[in-house]
C-alpha cells in the first residue's frame, strides 16, 4: 500500500501523461479544422473550428469571450480536394460573406441569401481558403457554406475537407477555454457565488449540482464512505470531489469517520433488498455489461483505477448496500441529476443481473488504503459537514454562511497562480484540495486573466463540444474520421459474452457517427434521443442502445444543430406533392430501388435485411433534415465509409433512367415527399 | 338531404371496400401460378412441430386443393394432404432463414423419414456418405414428365427404371407405378397408422414392418418384363384404385399449360453520342400466371431466341432478337424449378441449373413447352440453409459444365451453418453429366463465374468471413488440382492447400457483390479488344474491364469501369453472334439495381471510342497505362492529373476487412483485425506521383509512383483529355503482387 502522498503523486503523473496525450490528440484533430478569428471592435478571439458554420440567436455570443453583439469572423486554412474538381461555392444564412480560394475572391461581400460563385477549377491537393462573415445588424446570425460539382449536388462542405494548423493565438484561446470549462466543472461558483445572477446565457454547467446526499444511508456503506471522504482521488481519479480532510493525520481519519457516520444516518427509509449470490445472474449481467459497451467509460470491475480516463468499478461491492445498485442502474440521475452516467432504460431483470455481475466481480478488489479508521461520531460529522460547506455543492446539506468563501467578483481580482484553490500546494493555505493537474492549474490561471464575463455569455455550440468531451460521446460514436474509443476498448469485455457465439452472427452492429449529427437530425430528434423519450428506436437491431442523458438533452441538442449552422426551430410544415409522393412510393418499393429490402416501415419488417439493416423508413422524415437526406442519398459512402447502403446515382444521374428523366435529385426529392406521407410509427 | 347522406354513406362504404381490398391484397407469391410441380426445400408440420420435410422436394399440385410432397433424394412420397402452404423462403417472401411450410397438420398420411425403397440387401438404412444428405447408391431420381397438369416421376431403384404418377379422387390418392424388368423383388416403404386404409393391385404384397410400427411394406415380385401396379390411400376403408394410367402416352408430351405467347416491344436506343447504347428487352411482366420474372440466368438458343430462367422457377423463351424488337414473343416453357440461376444451351438443348439439380428441358411434342424435366446431374449436396445459392452455368470448349455454389452463410451474414461437400465450391461436370468434380473450394458467395476461351476459370466473390472484400478469382487454363479461394469454413478436403490469391481485390465502392465474368469473343466489335475479360458487378450494377498483368503462370491486374448504363444489376452476360452483349440482372439481395429485373442488349457505337485504358503494366517504379486514343501531352505532364493510393486488407475470420497501410504497417491493428471486425480501420497510403510521361505511341502514360511495391489495392485516378479535347476521367483499382 502506498501513502496518500505517493498515490496522489503517482496519479498526478499518470494524469499529466494522459493529459499530454489528450492534448496531442486534440492537436492532431485540430489539424483537420479551420482557424477562426473573431473580431468585435477592438476585441478578438480565436478558435479551431471543424467547419465554417454558426447559428446564433440575437442575444447569443459568437464566442464566450465576446459580447452578444455585432462581430466579424474569418475562417482561414486549407481546403483539400482529392481530385481535380470544378467547384461552385455558395452560402446560406443571414449576414454578409466573402470567400476566396487560393487568393482568388469567389464571393465578394455577398449579402445572404445570395448568389453562388462561378465555377472554379481546383487541382487535387490543398488550397488556401479564407471566408469572412459579418453578422447582420439585427436578428439572428447564421451561416452554412456549401459547394457543388458535376459529380455531387449542392451540399455543405464536410469537416474532412478542411485543414489548418494551430497558431499561438488558437493555442492560447484553447487554454483559456479549458480553464473556463474547469472552472465550471469544478463547481467553483458554488463556493464563490456571484453577487448578482449570471443571466440566461450563463454556462449551463454552472447550474449543475453535486449528488444529493439524502438517503445515503440507504445506499452506501459506512466503510466505503470513510475511504471515499479520506481519499476521493484515489478511489476515483477523475472525480471533481475535492479532498476535504488530510488522511495522513489522525484527525483526518477521525474526520472521515465522523462524516461517514453522519452520512449513513441520512436515510429516507428505503429498505435494503439483499439478493442471494447467484452466479447465473452475474453471468447474464456480464453479457449486458459487454453488450451495452460499459468499458467505453469504465474499467472492468475487477480492475483498479490504473486507467485514469475511465471510472473504476472495483469499489462497487464495497460501496452499495444490498439492492441499492439495482435502483441506481435503473435511474442513475435520481440522486445526481447531472451525473455523467446515462440511463440505459434497463429492465428489472437487466438491472438485477448487471448489478449481480458488478457486485460479484468487484468483490475483493476494492481499493485498500492501509489506514485504520477510528469509530465515527455522527454529531461531530454533522458539525464538520457544516464547517466544510458541504451544502454549497450537495443540495440540502449543511453550510455555514459565516465561513463563506470570497465572492466571484473578488476572486477574479486575484492572482490564481499565487493563492487560493488553484495555487500550488504550498501556496494554497486552507483552500480545499481540488483534483487538478499542473496543466489544469495553468489553464485555470490563464482563464482567470480573461475575467468573469465569459461565464455569463456562453455559446451553445461550444457548450455542446464541451459536453461531447465531458459525457464521452466519442466513447461510443465515431466522429470526424476518428473511430470510437469503444472500437478498440470493447474487446476488453468480449470474454463476458464469448459463451454466446450467436452474438457474433447478428446483423452489422455499427453505431452511427457524430460527424454530421447537427445536419443529420432535427433538433427535436436529437433532444428526444438524449432525453430518452423517443417512442421508437431507429435501429432496433442493435444490441447496444442509446442511453438517455436526460438533464443535458435540451442545450446539448440545440448546440449540435448550431454547430452545423442550423436553427433549433422546427421546420415549417412540409407540403406533400401527391404526384411526387406517388413516384417516390414506386421508387421506394420493390419495383423501384427496393428500399424495403433492408428498411422497415412501421410494423412491416424489411423483406430481406441481410448482413445489415437500415433505419425505420417511417421515422426518416421526422428525424432527418432534408439537407442531410440529399447528401446521404447521393453518396452514402461519403457519409459512412464502408456502408452497405447502395449508391443509386452516379454524377447525379440516377440508375433509374425512366423516372423523372433519370434526375437523381428529383427522384430523391420524390422519395422525400413519399416519406412524409408515411404515418408516424405508433399511429 | 337524406339522399345526400345516403349517397355519402354508400360512397364511404365503397371507398372502405376499396381500402380494405387494397390492404388485404394478396402478396404476389400467393397469386403466382407455379404450375403442377414445384421444386424447393419444404417444411411441414409433424405433430405440431415444423420440420424440414424434404431438402430437395417436389410439391405436386393434384388439383382441388390436394397436394403431395415427393422427396427426390429419398424417393419418398413424404406426405399427402389437403391444403395450401405457409409462405417463407428468400425468393418468395424475401425472409431469411424460414421456409415454405406445408399446411399439413392433418394429412392423409405422412411417410416415415428415410429412403422409400429398400436397397438390394432389403435395408432402408441411410447408407449415404453423409446421412441425411445427398444421393443414395441404389435409388436415383431421373427427372419427371409433364402431361398437361399430370406429373410422372422417373427414377431408378436397384437398377430398375420406374415411372410413378399420382391421382387424387375425392379422399383417395392412388399411386400408379410402372417398373422395368427386375431380377429381384422391390420393396417400398408405406405409412401405417390406425385411420389410414390402403388398397393395392394384386401384384403388390402388403405387410406390416415388424421393425417399425409406423411402416408397412409393399413388395413387388421380380419380373422378367415390365409391370404396372397401383396403391391407393384413404381415410375410409377399401379405397378404390384409380383407372390405370397410360404411361406411354403420359411420357410422350401433353397439352401445354402456358399456351399464351406474350408480346412486348423492346426499347432500342438511338443515342449516337455515347460509346455504348443500351437496348432494353421489355419483360412480359403482365402475364396470365402472375409470374414474378426475376431472371437470373440465360443463354441464346439461336441468333433469334434465348432461354431465361427466373429465381422463382420459370424458364421463358424470347424470340425475335434478330428483328427490330417491335414484337418480341415470350413463351413460358417451364415452371416450378428450384431457384435456377444459370442456363446453358448446348446444341439446342436447354440446361437449367437449380439448387437441386441441372435439368435438361425437353419438348417432346414441339409445342415449345417442356414435357420432360430430365435430370442431367444432381450430385450437388444441398442443405436447408437459405443462402447456399447455386450460381451460373457455363461450359468449356470440351463441353464440360461449370457452376459455383455459395456456402451456407447464417442470416446475419456472419458465420456458417453446417458445411457440406458442395458448399463454397466451383463444380465441373462432364459433358455427359455423369461425373462431378470440385475444381475450387473456399468460396463464400460467388455470384457467378466465367470460363475463358482457353479454359481459364474465374469467379466473383463477396466480402465476409475470410473474404476481406469482393474480388476476381482466377485459375489459368490447365490448372492442376482444385484451388482454395480463401474461406476456411468451406476449405473442404484441401486441408493444406495454399490460399490462391485473386487476380484483383475490389473495394466496396467498386464492387459489393459480384456477378459473372465473360470474355470478349473473336470478331465482336465491342469497343474493347478481343479476349478482354469483363467482370460484372451485381451490387454496383456495372461492368468492369479487366486489365491483366502477367504473374508467373497466373495473372494479377486491375479493373476500370466501362461507361455502360444498366436498368438492373449486372449478373449474367453473353455475347450474341452479332457482337452485342446481352446482360441480365435482378434484385434479390443488396444491389443498387434500379429495377427488379432487366434484360438488355449493349451495343458499341463505333463513332465514340471507349474512354478507358486498354492495357496495364507494372514497372519497378510504377505503372504504365495505355489508352485507346492519343492523349493531350500537356495534361499527362501535369502531375495533378493523377492521384494514387495503396492499401492492404486483412484476411481473417472476421466479416470483411478494414483498409491497412502498406507503407507503415500497423501490425497491432492487423492482429486485432483477426479478433474483431475492422471495417472502421481505414488507413490508405497516399502515393506521390513522382513523374508522368507520355510514351512514344502517344497513348501510354508511364507513372512513377513513390515507393512502388505490392499492395492488395492500388488505386490510380486520372483526369486527362485526348488530342481532340475529349475528357478521359476514371479510376483504376488494381492488385500488385511481389512476384
Amino acid at each position: 500500500m502506498c501513502s496518500r502522498e505517493n498515490s496522489t503523486r503517482l496519479f498526478m503523473e499518470i494524469k499529466s501523461i494522459y493529459g499530454g496525450l489528450v492534448m496531442s490528440l486534440l492537436t492532431l484533430t485540430a489539424q483537420a479544422e479551420l482557424t477562426a478569428k473573431f473580431i468585435q471592435g477592438t476585441a478578438t478571439d480565436f478558435r479551431m473550428d471543424r467547419l465554417p458554420a454558426l447559428q446564433l440567436a440575437e442575444n447569443e455570443s459568437p464566442t464566450p469571450f465576446l459580447k452578444p453583439a455585432g462581430f466579424q469572423v474569418t475562417w482561414t486554412g486549407k481546403i483539400v480536394v482529392p481530385r481535380r474538381q470544378r467547384l461552385i461555392f455558395s452560402c446560406e444564412g443571414q449576414g454578409t460573406v466573402s470567400l476566396s480560394v487560393d487568393g482568388k475572391e469567389l464571393l465578394s461581400a455577398v449579402e445572404l441569401p445570395g448568389k453562388s460563385s462561378e465555377s472554379t477549377r481546383l487541382n487535387p491537393g490543398e488550397h488556401e481558403f479564407s471566408l469572412s462573415y459579418t453578422r447582420p445588424a439585427t436578428g439572428a446570425a447564421s451561416l452554412r457554406v456549401l459547394w457543388e460539382e458535376a459529380t455531387f449536388p449542392r451540399q455543405t462542405i464536410p469537416p474532412a475537407a478542411f485543414q489548418s494548423a494551430p497558431t499561438a493565438e488558437t493555442t492560447l484561446a484553447a487554454l483559456q477555454r479549458r480553464g473556463r470549462s474547469l472552472f465550471a466543472s469544478q463547481n467553483c461558483v458554488k463556493c464563490h457565488a456571484a453577487s448578482t445572477g449570471l443571466g440566461a446565457n450563463a454556462m449551463p454547467e454552472l447550474a449543475q449540482v453535486a449528488p444529493i446526499l439524502f438517503g445515503t444511508g440507504d445506499r452506501s456503506s459506512e466503510d466505503w464512505l470513510r475511504r471515499w471522504i479520506a481519499e476521493p482521488h484515489t478511489l476515483k481519479p477523475i472525480t471533481q470531489m475535492p479532498a476535504l480532510v488530510d488522511p495522513s493525520t489522525p484527525q483526518g481519519l477521525q474526520d472521515s469517520s465522523d462524516l461517514a457516520a453522519y452520512l449513513v444516518g441520512l436515510k429516507v427509509g428505503v429498505p435494503p433488498s439483499p439478493k442471494p449470490h447467484d452466479p447465473a445472474l452475474a453471468k447474464a449481467g456480464g453479457v449486458i455489461f459487454h453488450e451495452l459497451g460499459c468499458v467505453g467509460c469504465h474499467a472492468l470491475p475487477d480492475q483498479d483505477a490504473k486507467d485514469p480516463s475511465r471510472v473504476p468499478l472495483n469499489n462497487i461491492a464495497s460501496k452499495y448496500l444490498p439492492g441499492a445498485l439495482v435502483g441506481y442502474l435503473k435511474r442513475p440521475d435520481t440522486y445526481h441529476p447531472f451525473t455523467k452516467m446515462p440511463d440505459f432504460h434497463l429492465s428489472d431483470p437487466e438491472a438485477t443481473s448487471l448489478a449481480a455481475y458488478l457486485t460479484e466481480t468487484s468483490k475483493g478488489h476494492e481499493t485498500q488504503l492501509a489506514r485504520t479508521f477510528p469509530a465515527g461520531d455522527s454529531a461531530r460529522g454533522a458539525k464538520l459537514a457544516e464547517s466544510l460547506q458541504c451544502g454549497v455543492c450537495h443540495p440540502g446539506m449543511p453550510q455555514s454562511p459565516a465561513t463563506a468563501a470570497a465572492s466571484l467578483e473578488a476572486i477574479f481580482q486575484k492572482d490564481w497562480s499565487a493563492q487560493g484553490c488553484v495555487a500550488p500546494p504550498d501556496q494554497r493555505g486552507k483552500s480545499p484540495q481540488l483534483n487538478l493537474s499542473p496543466e489544469d492549474r495553468h489553464a485555470l490561471a490563464t482563464f482567470s486573466k480573461m475575467g468573469r464575463t465569459s461565464l455569463a455569455q456562453d455559446n451553445p455550440a461550444e457548450f455542446t463540444l464541451r459536453q461531447v468531451d465531458a459525457l464521452r460521446c466519442t466513447a461510443c460514436h465515431a466522429m470526424d474520421g476518428q473511430n470510437s474509443l469503444l472500437d478498440d476498448l470493447h474487446r476488453q469485455s468480449a470474454l463476458l459474452a464469448a459463451y454466446l457465439p450467436k452474438l457474433n452472427d447478428r446483423l452489422d452492429q455499427s453505431r452511427p457517427a457524430l460527424t454530421f449529427l447537427g445536419e443529420m437530425l432535427t433538433t427535436a430528434t436529437i433532444e428526444s434521443t438524449l432525453a430518452g423519450t423517443l417512442p421508437q428506436r431507429a435501429r432496433p437491431w442493435l444490441g447496444m442502445r442509446m442511453p438517455a442523458f436526460r438533464n443535458y438533452a435540451t442545450p446539448l441538442a440545440h448546440g449540435f444543430s448550431k454547430l452545423h449552422g442550423f436553427s433549433s426551430d422546427p421546420a415549417p410544415a412540409f407540403v406533400v406533392d401527391p404526384a411526387l409522393a406517388e413516384i417516390g412510393k414506386t421508387l421506394v418499393g420493390s419495383t423501384g430501388f427496393g428500399c424495403t429490402t433492408c428498411h422497415a416501415i412501421g410494423d412491416q419488417k424489411p423483406t430481406a435485411a441481410f448482413e445489415v439493416q437500415g433505419i425505420q423508413l417511417d421515422l426518416a422524415h421526422t428525424r432527418l433534415r432534408p439537407d442531410y437526406f440529399r447528401r446521404w442519398m447521393d453518396n452514402p459512402e461519403s457519409v459512412t465509409p464502408g456502408t452497405k447502403m447502395p449508391r443509386y446515382s452516379q454524377d447525379q444521374k440516377s440508375q433509374r433512367l425512366d423516372v423523372l428523366n433519370g434526375d437523381a435529385a428529383q427522384q430523391f426529392d420524390a422519395i422525400w415527399h413519399y416519406l412524409h406521407q408515411l404515418p408516424k410509427s405508433g399511429e | 338531404m337524406e339522399y345526400v347522406t345516403y349517397v355519402l354513406m354508400r360512397l364511404r362504404h365503397f371507398y372502405l371496400l376499396l381500402l380494405t381490398s387494397a390492404l388485404h391484397a394478396k402478396p404476389w407469391y400467393e397469386e403466382m401460378n407455379i404450375g403442377p410441380a414445384w421444386a424447393n426445400t419444404f417444411q411441414d408440420r409433424q405433430g405440431g412441430e415444423k420440420r424440414i420435410a424434404a431438402i430437395k422436394g417436389l410439391l405436386i399440385d393434384l388439383g382441388g386443393g390436394h397436394r403431395a410432397l415427393f422427396d427426390t433424394e429419398t424417393l419418398s412420397l413424404v406426405t399427402a394432404y389437403d391444403g395450401a402452404v405457409e409462405w417463407g423462403g428468400t425468393p418468395w417472401t424475401g425472409k431469411h432463414g424460414n421456409y415454405v411450410c406445408l399446411e399439413n397438420a392433418s394429412p392423409l398420411f405422412t411417410n416415415p423419414v428415410g429412403v422409400a425403397w429398400a436397397d438390394p440387401a432389403g435395408s432402408f438404412a441411410d447408407t449415404r456418405a453423409i446421412p441425411g444428405y445427398g444421393n443414395y447408391a441404389h435409388a436415383s431420381f431421373e427427372g419427371y414428365f409433364r402431361h398437361g397438369a399430370t406429373i410422372i416421376f422417373n427414377y431408378q431403384v436397384n437398377g430398375v427404371e420406374i415411372l410413378e404418377t399420382l391421382h387424387q379422387d375425392g379422399g383417395t390418392l392412388t399411386r400408379s407405378f410402372q417398373c422395368g424388368a427386375s431380377k429381384k423383388a422391390l420393396t417400398l416403404s408405406l405409412p401405417r397408422r390406425e385411420s389410414l386404409y390402403l388398397s393395392a393391385s394384386p401384384k403388390v404384397r402388403l405387410a406390416a414392418d415388424p421393425e417399425d410400427a409406423t411402416r408397412q411394406l409393399a413388395t413387388i415380385s421380380a419380373s422378367s418384363s415390365p409391370q404396372s401396379f397401383q396403391i391407393a390411400f384413404s381415410q375410409t376403408p377399401d379405397p378404390k384404385l384409380a383407372a390405370a394410367p397410360d404411361f406411354k402416352a403420359l411420357t410422350a408430351g401433353g397439352p401445354a399449360l402456358f399456351p399464351e405467347i406474350i408480346e412486348t416491344k423492346g426499347s432500342v436506343s438511338s443515342d449516337a453520342s455515347k460509346p455504348y447504347r443500351t437496348d432494353v428487352l421489355t419483360l412480359p411482366k403482365e402475364n396470365p400466371w402472375k409470374s414474378n420474372l426475376r431472371f437470373g440466368g440465360f443463354d441464346f438458343i439461336d441468333e433469334d431466341s434465348a432461354a431465361l430462367s427466373s429465381w422463382n422457377g420459370d424458364v421463358w423463351v424470347v424470340r425475335g432478337l434478330k428483328g427490330d424488337w417491335s414484337q418480341l414473343k415470350w413463351q413460358r416453357i417451364a415452371s416450378g424449378l428450384f431457384e435456377p440461376l444459370g442456363v446453358k444451351v448446348v446444341k439446342g438443348a436447354i440446361y437449367v441449373n437449380g439448387r437441386d439439380q441441372i435439368t435438361q428441358l425437353v419438348d417432346l411434342n414441339a409445342d415449345g413447352e417442356t414435357d420432360h424435366f430430365k435430370t442431367f446431374n444432381r450430385d450437388c449436396y444441398v442443405s436447408a440453409n437459405f443462402h447456399e445459392f447455386t450460381f451460373d452455368l457455363q461450359t468449356d470448349a470440351a463441353g464440360n459444365f461449370y457452376f459455383s455454389k455459395a456456402a451456407p452463410v447464417r442470416s446475419g451474414g456472419r458465420g456458417f451453418d453446417r458445411i457440406l461437400p458442395s458448399h463454397g465450391t466451383v463444380m465441373k461436370i462432364s459433358p455427359d453429366g455423369k461425373k462431378l468434380e470440385v475444381v475450387a473450394t473456399g468460396l463464400r458467395a460467388p455470384g457467378g463465374l466465367g470460363i475463358g476461351p482457353n479454359g481459364e476459370i474465374t469467379t466473383g466473390e463477396n466480402e465476409g468471413s475470410n473474404q476481406p472484400c469482393c474480388k476476381i478469382n482466377y485459375l489459368p487454363a490447365g490448372h492442376q488440382g482444385p484451388a482454395f479461394f480463401g474461406t476456411e469454413a468451406s476449405r473442404q478436403s484441401l486441408k493444406d492447400a495454399p490460399y490462391t490469391e485473386p487476380l484483383c481485390y475490389l473495394p466496396m465502392a467498386v464492387d459489393n457483390s459480384s456477378g459473372s465474368q465473360i470474355w470478349v469473343p473473336k470478331g465482336a466489335n465491342f469497343g474493347v479488344a478481343e479476349g478482354t475479360m469483363l467482370h460484372l458487378s451485381y451490387g454496383q450494377s456495372c461492368i468492369y474491364q479487366v486489365l491483366p498483368v502477367p504473374r508467373g503462370k497466373t495473372l494479377q491486374g486491375g479493373v476500370v469501369k466501362l461507361p455502360i448504363s444498366l436498368q438492373s444489376s449486372a449478373m449474367r452476360a453473353r455475347f450474341h453472334p452479332d457482337g452485342s452483349l446481352y446482360l441480365l440482372g435482378f434484385r434479390g439481395w443488396q444491389t443498387n439495381a434500379a429495377t427488379e429485373c432487366a434484360f438488355q442488349r449493349v451495343r458499341h457505337n463505333p463513332a465514340a471510342p471507349v474512354p478507358t485504358p486498354v492495357a496495364l503494366e507494372y514497372t519497378a517504379t510504377g505503372i504504365r497505362l495505355k489508352f485507346p486514343v492519343k492523349l493531350d501531352p500537356e495534361l499527362v505532364g501535369d502531375l495533378s492529373s493523377f492521384q494514387a493510393q495503396r492499401w492492404n486488407y486483412v484476411r481473417g475470420p472476421q466479416y470483411g476487412s478494414g483498409e491497412f497501410s502498406v507503407d507503415h504497417p500497423d501490425l497491432a491493428a492487423e492482429k486485432l483485425a483477426l479478433e474483431k471486425e475492422s471495417k472502421n480501420h481505414l488507413v490508405r497510403d497516399d502515393i506521390t506521383v513522382e513523374a508522368a510521361k507520355l510514351l512514344a505511341d502517344g497513348q501510354t502514360v508511364e507513372l512513377a509512383l513513390a515507393g512502388m511495391k505490392p499492395s492488395m489495392t492500388l488505386k490510380v485516378t486520372y483526369d486527362l483529355e485526348d488530342d481532340a479535347a475529349h475528357v478521359l476521367k476514371g479510376e483504376l483499382h488494381a492488385t500488385v503482387y511481389g512476384n
